[in-house]
């Protein structure tokens, strides 16, 4: 795992504006040919935590779009990461 | 009735309707001229007319969608069969599903005569197709040697021929039955010829899968010799007979559907039919008939043949070359922040960026291969019948697994596939747990109930006799349920551990993520004093409670399970942490094997415990006043809850009054019903009234000798009480099956539950009508016995038999009532639950519009509540905990 300063910034439109997000993590998965990404505009949700946004790039397409993660799996493996993220 | 007359009908119909719009115009114009007394009068009579014929019209129009749909369905199975027989011609096969599904649904619609017509169609048809065919386009197709003069004549010795000389075939195929054994043939001689004859068609390919290439016969592999033609020793397959032909070949029908024509079975006298040769090793297909000793090589063979598997293939979901920056990672490590992670974020999002850019180039043009090859394999995983999967379940574990070093992938899939089957194992027995609790709870409840007036000062005798009697059948077999309800959960727990080096090492932690809630970031404590004493306490408890399961003591077996069960419930404590739940007790403890599955749907949850209620209201014996005090007593709170509820939210108020309106509205059908339940009860407590009767009479000396009407009502109790019970298991587990697929809605679960409940009452009051006359004979020549109560309760529910119905018909209102209440804000569920706990220590279930409307209102809750920890279980021994020691409190104080 590499730890690194800065991750860059990505754009997201947000309620019709755009907003500048922090990258806060990616990672890749061969098999799937996708990079993993984790941004944040540090807004708070109503339950008073942080909201983190989660996506990927497929990186055989290219188009640059980032895609919404809709497998249960792919889920699982994001939480594996965080996991694996704050317990390493 | 035929389609045309139908579709006659429809034109009719819509003419008339055309009709009598024309006349409501006319109508409007000559208002003037009448009264409006006969302009009503006369409006009215055409709109019913116009109803009719609507109604009319609907349902023809139905009957003709549905005779088209099954027509049209039933000739594309045809075609469908025609060119591919193949079960692995997968697509095909599904198609051939879909169309199956389709006709069945039409064949529910379509009455007998209209599918008789359907089916003469498609006979016809087949008959003008083969006829058509008919004639050979090649000499050498013609084999039949009543038709081929130029052809080498088979040897029809080796046949089997009818009376005509004309070869017999296997019933629905063009397979020519081989001769009887000769008199004078030994059996070995026979066999030999068997052998022989099978092995030449088997060489013919006549046993060999039907393939889309092999329609035409004529286009024979040139490379290949033609065995028709140069093997005089084989036998020629003669054609089959015209009326043969006729037979409409359809793909295997399902065992309901018995009027679509489809292809005869061999009939089971007919033995001479051998097995058919065993196919050679290329043939073999996957999945294969199912058979009971498959070893685990031989499922592991077929599993993986002619599969190249990557041995990296199947890790699709293994990260690789995280980055982190290093504030977050800080964050996350310390726990500085909480965090929602959403993978959904719906505004458009464009921003290529250059860290990513970087991996694109790398991964571009790499193809994969592989996708192919795990579809296959994971189909193949999926298809594995039960026998198969036991046999991978109990042996592909530990050792084995390390001996064979299986691809990764495989045993991935495998891994997935195993902790479905497991969960569907496990979920089955969670089910038998959650009931034998809702019986143990619901039984105590009622007990402790009997226990209070039985210990009053100037109980009449002979209510203290039906009292006991009450406790004594509620009592009866709860040693051998709670042992029953331990070992489901040991045999639950041995489902959700598989085996250390098998599949997941733990189950239950891979399936549901975190094994039991809030584990991961449990609360850890030393093992001081207090576990100590908690741990005393528990092995005492759970020592007695196996001593009474063991001998059968029922009143013990249920206090020390009680005990048990709430000890635990107390020292378990879960909130809300960091990642999610975390456990905080001194225990984690959950009745139920795991805790994901569909059970855990809160509706369905509720479902279970509304049904067991009301089943569990059987129980509840000479309780007719108390239904109807109680009854209104709980109607007029849940109407002072609702008006509460209306000053608190305005947006509402109209719903909420409409609501309240309603379920008091169906206040007389509740207490009709309930006095009919209530009388139905005595007359389940006859059977125990009748044995303390008896033994009375003997202990008095007046003799008891067992008259043959006893007995008869004695086994109609008895056979009514086991039969209801069993359906009603039954229906509970179907209905709760359909609704965990999706087959069925809560709306439709409702409805079921009142159905299966009025049913199972109208079962009980034509068995109770059927016992009247014997009863009424009996109770007249034993005056000595005080029976007319129940006798009463008999001619009630025979004078009444809609009343029950009629109560549970009203009880689905309400839930459909309730549904509407699941828009309701929290705060004003919260007002509305504060209902259930005079229900619990009342009358359980049995008040139904309380329960049900309570029960929804637990459902809105629910749903609200995401991070739920507990299931229905978990809530129901909590909240007797809580009540018991409220209880005690408050004795405490008062003492």
């Amino acid at each position: 795992m590499e730890q690194v300063d800065d991750l860059g910034k990505i754009t997201i439109v947000k309620n019709g504006k755009e907003v500048d997000c922090d990258i806060l993590f990616t990672f890749e998965n061969e098999e799937l040919n996708r990079v993993y990404i984790g941004y944040s505009d540090h807004s708070i949700a109503k339950n008073g935590r942080e909201n983190i946004y989660v996506g990927y790039y497929d990186t055989m397409i290219g188009t640059g779009e980032l895609e919404n993660i809709t497998d249960q799996k792919e889920l699982e493996m994001v939480q594996k990461v965080l996991e694996k993220i704050a317990n390493d | 009735m035929n389609i045309e007359e139908i579709r006659k009908q429809i034109e009719e119909s819509q003419n008339e309707i055309a009709h009598l719009n024309d006349e409501i115009r006319n109508l409007n114009q000559a208002r003037d001229n009448m009264t409006e007394e006969t302009y009503n009068s006369e409006l009215e009579k055409i709109n019913h007319y116009i109803e009719n014929a609507q109604k009319s019209l609907e349902e023809n129009q139905r009957l003709n969608r549905a005779y088209d749909n099954m027509l049209r369905n039933i000739k594309r199975l045809n075609i469908l069969d025609d060119y591919a027989r193949e079960e692995t011609d997968r697509k095909n096969f599904e198609e051939r599903e879909r169309l199956e599904e389709e006709i069945k649904s039409s064949r529910k619609v379509l009455p007998e005569e209209l599918q008789e017509e359907i089916r003469n169609i498609v006979l016809n048809d087949i008959n003008k197709n083969q006829n058509s065919n008919s004639r050979p386009k090649n000499p050498t197709q013609q084999q039949n040697p009543k038709q081929t003069n130029n052809q080498q004549k088979p040897n029809l010795d080796i046949y089997d021929l009818d009376e005509n000389g004309n070869i017999r075939f296997f019933d629905g195929t063009a397979i020519a039955k081989p001769r009887n054994r000769k008199p004078d043939e030994t059996d070995q001689e026979y066999i030999n010829f068997l052998a022989d004859y099978y092995d030449n068609l088997s060489k013919l390919g006549v046993f060999s899968p039907k393939r889309v290439e092999d329609k035409n016969p004529t286009k024979e592999n040139p490379n290949e010799p033609n065995l028709r033609q140069n093997n005089e020793n084989i036998p020629r397959l003669p054609k089959p007979r015209e009326d043969d032909k006729n037979i409409p070949r359809l793909p295997k029908p399902k065992e309901d559907e018995k009027d679509i024509p489809r292809l005869p079975k061999p009939k089971e006298d007919e033995k001479e039919i051998p097995r058919l040769p065993k196919p050679k090793e290329d043939e073999k297909e996957i999945p294969r008939l199912p058979k009971k000793d498959w070893t685990l090589q031989e499922i592991m063979q077929d599993l993986t043949k002619d599969l190249y598997i990557q041995k990296k293939a199947g890790e699709r979901y293994e990260a690789s070359n995280i980055s982190v920056t290093k504030n977050f990672k800080r964050e996350l490590s310390e726990k500085e922040k909480l965090y929602n992670i959403t993978q959904f974020f719906s505004s458009l999002k464009k921003a290529p960026i250059a860290t990513i850019k970087k991996y694109w180039s790398k991964w571009r043009n790499k193809a994969n291969d592989q996708e192919d090859t795990m579809k296959i394999l994971k189909e193949r995983i999926d298809n594995l019948d039960e026998d198969r999967l036991m046999v991978i379940w109990n042996e592909y574990k530990g050792g084995q697994v390390l001996q064979d070093r299986f691809p990764t992938a495989l045993n991935i899939l495998l891994n997935d596939r195993m902790q479905r089957f497991a969960n569907e194992k496990v979920g089955k027995i969670n089910l038998e747990i959650a009931k034998g609790y809702q019986k143990v709870f619901n039984d105590y409840q009622v007990i402790q109930t009997i226990d209070k007036e039985l210990s009053k000062k100037g109980l009449k005798e002979e209510d203290r006799i039906i009292l006991q009697a009450q406790k004594d059948n509620l009592l009866s077999g709860k040693a051998e349920l709670i042992g029953k309800i331990r070992e489901n959960y040991k045999e639950g727990n041995k489902w959700y551990s598989g085996g250390s080096h098998g599949f997941s090492e733990d189950m239950k932690a891979s399936r549901t993520k975190m094994s039991l809630p809030g584990k991961r970031f449990a609360k850890s404590y030393d093992w001081d004093d207090y576990a100590q004493e908690l741990q005393s306490k528990k092995a005492t408890l759970e020592r007695q409670e196996v001593d009474a399961v063991k001998a059968h003591d029922d009143e013990n077996a249920l206090k020390n399970f009680i005990d048990y069960e709430v000890l635990k419930s107390n020292e378990t404590k879960v909130k809300e942490g960091f990642w999610g739940p975390k456990a905080e007790g001194r225990m984690q403890y959950s009745p139920l094997v795991g805790e994901l599955d569909y059970r855990d749907d809160p509706f369905i949850r509720n479902v279970f415990v509304t049904t067991s209620s009301i089943l569990g209201s059987i129980a509840m014996g000479n309780a007719f006043y108390t239904h109807n005090i109680k009854a209104d007593q709980i109607l007029d709170q849940q109407q002072d809850h609702a008006n509460k509820v209306n000053a608190a939210n305005q947006q509402t108020i109209d719903q909420i009054h409409q609501t309240g309106r309603d379920i008091a509205g169906k206040r007389d059908v509740f207490n009709q019903g309930m006095q009919a339940q209530a009388n139905s009860d005595s007359i389940n407590t006859l059977n125990i009234g009748e044995r303390n009767a008896s033994n009375l009479s003997v202990n008095a000396g007046h003799g008891w000798t067992g008259s043959d009407i006893y007995r008869s009502a004695d086994n109609i109790a008895h056979e009514t009480a086991k039969n209801s019970f069993e359906a009603a298991q039954q229906q509970i587990e179907d209905i709760t099956a359909k609704y965990s697929v999706g087959d069925l809605s809560q709306s439709d679960v409702t409805a079921a539950f009142a159905d299966m409940a009025t049913k199972a009452n109208n079962t009980l009051t034509s068995t109770i009508k059927n016992a009247e006359s014997s009863f009424n004979t009996y109770m007249q020549s034993h005056p000595q016995f005080e029976l007319s109560e129940v006798g009463n309760a008999m001619n009630y529910l025979v004078q009444n038999p809609q009343a029950i119905p009629d109560m549970y018909k009203a009880m689905a209102d309400v839930t459909d009532m309730g549904d509407t209440l699941a828009g309701l804000s929290i705060e004003q569920v919260q007002a509305l639950q504060s209902l259930p706990s005079d229900l619990q220590t009342t009358l359980l279930g049995a008040a139904g519009t309380a329960a049900l409307a309570y029960q929804c209102a637990k459902a809105t809750q629910t749903y609200n509540n995401n991070n739920s920890y507990e299931n229905d279980i978990t809530k129901m021994v909590s909240e007797y905990a809580s009540k018991q020691q409220a209880q005690e409190q408050a004795n405490t104080k008062a003492a």
